[in-house]
């Protein structure tokens, strides 16, 4: 299984009129403090606890909305490596932070597909590969690639949409 | 505050974190703010802070987890206005 969050940083929390502490506040334990010092480290922790919670969502169906109950226990800026609990279950993933995004994938094992789209970008999306048949590509009203997945496969895939751009990642992949 | 009053206020704070206009119209208390109005969980974040500003209200962690649908919502809300202030 497998689980993937984009933020777009020019469209992220630091739009707001609330400040960066008013959002730690409600996002963050005290432990994960250490974790954020600025927006963009905001950012990181939110798509990290995203991750963890779409891949630990598809194993246990546990629903909830508060993301104080994903624990990022070590994050690595070296080697871009986190652990996170949820529900006393521990996952491991990494980032990625450009500067103009971030994002984070969470799985069992590593990817071995991952497809980043700029939205409405028609070239990025003519090059989504053709094995990906059983999935139907559609479009959200907003204009964005959508893939709908069927069966199984869906525990393999995730995506994310935030701002303009646009992520899916799959762990594995089978035509049956 | 009554319910309608604390809805009135609401659903302009929701209404603003909403991408897809056509799902306004369908708004009950059994609404579920991230799958049926497909609000961004990052917003769910938005809301809680607006409302605690909107509302002069404080909400815990633990409450937060009671804002999933309109009609819980407007019923947590109802329950710290109309609470005691400490």
């Amino acid at each position: 299984m497998i689980g993937i969050d984009i933020i777009d940083h020019s469209y992220s929390f630091r739009n707001s009129k609330y400040t960066l502490e008013h959002y730690k506040s409600r996002i963050l334990n005290k432990t994960e403090f250490c974790f954020c010092e600025n927006w963009n480290d905001l950012d990181r922790a939110w798509a990290i606890k995203e991750s963890a919670y779409k891949n630990h969502f598809k194993k246990t169906g546990s629903y909830f909305i508060n993301p104080k109950r994903i624990l990022i226990v070590s994050l690595d800026l070296t080697t871009r490596k986190f652990v996170v609990e949820v529900e006393q279950s521990y996952y491991t993933g990494s980032f990625v932070d450009t500067g103009e995004y971030v994002y984070a994938v969470c799985g069992d094992k590593e990817p071995v597909k991952l497809f980043l789209h700029k939205s409405n970008n028609a070239k990025s999306i003519a090059e989504i590969p053709q094995y990906l048949a059983q999935s139907n590509l559609e479009y959200h009203p907003e204009g964005f690639p959508e893939f709908v997945v069927y069966g199984a496969s869906k525990y393999a895939y995730s995506r994310s949409h935030h701002g303009n751009y646009y992520i899916s990642a799959m762990s594995e992949f089978s035509h049956n | 505050m009554d319910r309608t009053e604390v809805l009135g206020k609401l659903e302009p704070i929701i209404k603003t974190y909403i991408t897809q206009p056509d799902v306004v119209s369908t708004i009950t208390d059994e609404t579920h703010l991230l799958r049926d109005l497909k609000i961004n969980s990052a917003h769910l974040i938005d809301i809680v802070l607006d409302v605690e500003a909107g509302f002069n209200i404080s909400i815990t962690d633990e409450e937060v987890e009671k804002m999933d649908t309109v009609g819980n919502a407007v019923s947590l809300i109802q329950s710290k206005v109309s609470a005691p202030k400490p």
